[in-house]
This record gives structure tokens, sequence and C-alpha cells, in this order.
């Protein structure tokens, strides 16, 4: 079963402010997707609307296994998303934090995760380069390794899809291709990754496919080539 | 050191200890053979009975059930907001109770223990509830909502000050409001508070085993699909009807809400559901010990029990705090 996360003629505004007009596209499993566009072109807009928070003025999104959707609702549950600026969630370990991402509705939860949860975890961190951060007060640490330990906690949630609001920002420019590659991996691995960045250079040569948001319209969706820089001036 | 089993043993030990110093030491010198005699054994030396069955032991139970009250709201409220500085005076939920209180002493109306009891719990609710409304918006840091719950504090307790000072009381009553005393204390005013720290604590297990979750925030919380309102509502109307008991029992007692979990985090780990079970022992242990000094240190007169846990409680918190960071 693959599942696709389908976005149909999606219109939405804040106020009189119009955020988005007429978005249309697709992301499917396996896929590494990054989100490009300059300050305020919609984008962290969007990533609320697929993940759930905000719900479109018009259009719809929806997530679907083959050619069924199903509805706004379920989305959040096919979906790891990590927003950006995020309040440091205080008095626990960054692997209690990671912990915490195998959280499921229908089960209570402490921190004494089942012996399989706990392999997970160690295997998300590790993964992330955040085993040495494992034992740490999270709200001690650097912002890039923040950042890690945010990723494993998204990785732990094993569900079909990450998207990501500039979660590498903060990470530091040795590690960046290492992120950059893991996320390629998870596509390879069947995943779908969406990643909203800056970072034209990494997502050119890491990403499978390019969506360009500007002025609130969806201005370039294909691969990554020279042209995308265009659509990056003011 | 994370052995909440050990930690509860100790605690348990330690209660045992302060309940017989309660029953034993105090004005009137009883050997402890006496005591003994008096609780256990009927037709004894009357004198005794009335000293340990009616005056000190039921001083030893309401500080026992003010103390869970305010560390196991202390602990609710902290997870809750994700607050470092939760405690239920600092954020006006003890503020709340105290004018209902004051109003009470100040002969505004007349009801009896569970009447007054049942009013605070009610007014102490109603600031949760303001809490939770506050606590709710996402632009809220964790900052300003303290900045907001000292001020609601500081205002309930200017105006409990208020109600007092117009009807004239200025009485060791009103000092032991606002500092808290559980002298003279009977079963009649210990009775009213168990139901409602029942219920409380009853509420508090439902919400606890999400709790863990609220320190994302409530967009992770629900992203995993858990109802974090919900959660965090339940947790702090079970602070408010503890925090309202508590002051019933005992009026304002500062501090023990706010370094209770702080400590009880550091010997037992961060898991929410521990931190506020172990609260409910480590806040009475806190309170008990801290009547004993209230009690016994300027024997015959009285230190207010509020002042020695802040006298305690203050270089403590100081030492906690530069431990966190």
């Amino acid at each position: 079963m693959k599942y696709r996360i389908v976005m149909d003629g999606i219109h939405f505004s804040y106020g009189d402010k119009i955020a988005l007009k007429d978005v249309s596209g697709s992301v499917s499993a396996g896929e590494f997707v990054c989100l490009l566009g300059p300050n305020g072109a919609g984008k962290t807009t969007l990533a609320r609307l697929i993940a759930g928070e905000l719900s479109p003025v018009k259009g719809r999104v929806g997530i679907g296994a083959d050619d069924e959707t199903v509805g706004a609702g379920e989305v959040r549950n096919h979906i790891a998303y990590l927003p950006q600026d995020l309040q440091d969630p205080p008095f626990v370990s960054s692997r209690e934090l990671v912990s915490l991402g195998r959280f499921r509705p229908h089960r209570s939860l402490g921190w004494r995760v089942s012996a399989e949860d706990n392999e997970v975890v160690d295997e998300c961190l590790e993964r992330c380069l955040a085993e040495s951060l494992a034992d740490r007060p999270f709200d001690q640490l650097s912002g890039g390794e923040k950042q890690r330990v945010w990723l494993s906690f998204c990785l732990a949630q094993q569900r079909e899809f990450l998207l990501l609001d500039e979660s590498l920002q903060k990470v530091d420019y040795s590690k960046k291709s290492l992120f950059f590659r893991m996320l390629a991996d998870l596509a390879s691995e069947g995943k779908g990754v969406v990643l909203i960045t800056h970072d034209l250079q990494m997502a050119e040569r890491y990403g499978q496919r390019m969506l360009v948001l500007k002025d609130g319209e969806l201005a370039y969706d294909g691969p990554p080539g020279k042209d995308i820089y265009s659509f990056m001036e003011e | 050191m994370r052995r909440p089993a050990l930690v509860l043993a100790g605690l348990g030990a330690a209660l045992l200890a302060g309940c017989i110093a309660g029953v034993t030491f105090g004005t009137a010198e009883l050997d402890i053979s006496a005591v003994f005699r008096a609780l256990f054994t009927d037709g004894g030396d009357p004198t005794a009975e009335v000293i340990v069955r009616s005056i000190r032991l039921p001083r030893v139970v309401s500080a026992l059930l003010a103390g869970a009250c305010f560390g196991v709201s202390g602990a609710l409220i902290q997870s809750a907001t994700r607050n470092p500085l939760g405690d239920p005076q600092i954020f006006g939920l003890g503020g709340g109770a105290s004018i209902v209180q004051a109003l009470a002493l100040a002969g505004v109306f007349s009801v009896g223990p569970w009447g007054l009891t049942s009013l605070s719990v009610g007014a102490a609710t109603v600031g949760a509830i303001l809490i939770f409304l506050l606590a709710s918006r996402e632009t809220l840091t964790p900052a300003r909502l303290a900045l907001i719950g000292v001020s609601i504090g500081a205002l309930t307790l200017a105006i409990a000050a208020a109600i007092l000072t117009h009807s004239r009381v200025f009485s060791l009553q009103a000092l032991a409001l606002f500092s808290g005393s559980m002298a003279n204390r009977g079963w009649g005013d210990v009775t009213p508070a168990l139901p409602y720290l029942g219920l409380g604590l009853g509420l508090a297990v439902l919400a606890a085993g999400r709790l863990n979750l609220l320190v994302l925030g409530d967009r992770l919380a629900w992203q995993l699909g858990a109802s974090p309102g919900n959660t965090r509502l339940a947790a702090l109307i079970s602070a408010g009807v503890v925090a309202g008991a508590g002051v019933s029992l005992a009026g304002v007692v500062g501090f023990v809400g706010l370094f209770t979990p702080h400590v009880v985090r550091m010997l037992v780990g961060n898991d929410a559901r521990t931190v506020t079970a172990v609260s409910v022992p480590a806040g009475a242990l806190v309170v008990l010990y801290a009547d004993q000094i209230a009690r016994l240190a300027l024997m015959p007169a009285e230190v207010p029990v509020g002042l020695v846990t802040t006298v305690l409680g203050a270089p403590l918190m100081i030492w906690v705090a530069r431990r966190l960071q």
C-alpha cells in the first residue's frame, strides 16, 4: 500500500491577507521533496495545512492509499510533523523526548516503554547522531543538537511521511550533508519526506523534486535544476 | 538515583517518625508510652486521651493532608503548564480560596466546615480554570504565563487582605490565613478536606497517563493523536480542587507546591506520573515536619507554618534552581 498526500486547489488567508492561492500537488511515499521559496511565500502555512493544524478556506488536503483519499482529520496519523520555533520541553532528557514519539493514542504512556520501543528510540537517536546526547537534559543542548534530537523524535513515530519545517537549519555544516543524505535514504526506504529549506545547494543535490512557492502560488513543481534560483529573487 | 520504590520507602519511614513526633511532643509533657496508651486503649488518663486524640492527632492528619494537597497541586500545575514555576499559591489558586476564607472570617457569610471547604475548593477551581484558559493560547510562553499567575496570586491575596482589613479582623486568624497555621484544627475541620483530596487525586490519575505528552506542547501532542487540552483541563481542575482543600486546612502555605516536585524529580526522574504520585507523600512530609517546627520551636508560642516552609523552602529552591541550569 503506497500513501500519497494530495493538495487539491488550496486557498488560505490570514484575515484579508491571502497566504496561498490555488495550490495543487501531491507527495508520494518514497519521495524526497524540498519545499522552497522566499520568506513569506507561504511554505510554513502550507506545512500547517498539510499537517491539519489549519484548514484551507477552499480546496482540500487529504491522504490516501493509491486512489482513495481520507479526511484531513486522519492526515495527522500518517505524518510526523516538526514545526519551526518550538518551545523547549522542560524537565526531560533527550531520550525521554524521543520516547514520547512512541505514544499511540490508545495507550497510556510513561517513560518505561516496551523493549521494542526502546530499541526504536535507540536506533533513531543513533541514526541522527544523537546517541551521545541521550541522557542530557534537552533544554541544555545547543540549537543544532536540539534539531538532531527533534529529528530522532520524528523518526521514532514511524509514520509514513516526515514534514520538516527548516529542521536542519541549525545543524552544523559538516553534518548537514549527512542529514540530507539520511532524508534521501529514508525516501528510498519508502518514506515520503517534505523538507522546507533555504539551502538550495543541498536541496538540489539530494532532493528528488522541488516545489517552489512564490507569493502564495506554486511557481514550480519539478526536478532540481538551475531555474529554481530564478524564483528566489524578490 | 531513579528508584521510586526506595524513595517511597524512605518517605514512608520519615512520615511515620514525623507522625509519632507530632502526637508525642507538645506543651503538655507526655511520654511515648502514655501517648500510645491514649491512642490505642480506652479508659486511661482522660486528659491524655483528649490531648492525643482530639488535639494532636487531627493536627498531624491536617498537616499530612494539606501537604499532600499542595505537593500534588504543584506537580500537576508544573506538568500541565510546562512551567517550572508552577505552584498553587504563585498561580493564584490558593489566593482564590483565601478570599473565601477571608469572607468567612469577616462574617460576610456563615457556613459550617463542609460549606467553607467546598467554597474554597470552588474558588481555587475557578482560578485553575482561568489558568487553563490562559495557558491554552499557543503564543503564551511559560515565562509570560508565570507573570500572569504571579499577578493573579498577588491580586487575590490583596483582595483577601482588604476584606479582613475592612472588617477589622487583625487577629491571629488573619496571620493564620496568610502565613498558614493548623493550630486548633479539630476533626470537624479535617474530614471535609478528605473527599476533595480523593476527588482531586482521582482526576489526577485519569490525566496522569497523558501528562508526559504535555511537555511537548499542544501542537506536537495533537500531532501524536492526543487531546492535550482535555488532559490539561483535567490536571488543572484536579490541582485546583486539592489546592482549595489545602488552603481550608492550613491557610496559604507557600513554597511547598513549588519545590516539592523539583526535589521529587531529582530523586525519581522526570516521568510525570511518578512525579505526581511521589509528590503526594513528599508534600505531606514537608508540611508535617514544618508544622512540628512551627509548634515546637518557640513553644508555647507558635510560628506560622507557612513561614517555616518559606524559610526552609527558599534556600532549597535557590539550590534546586542553580542545579537546574
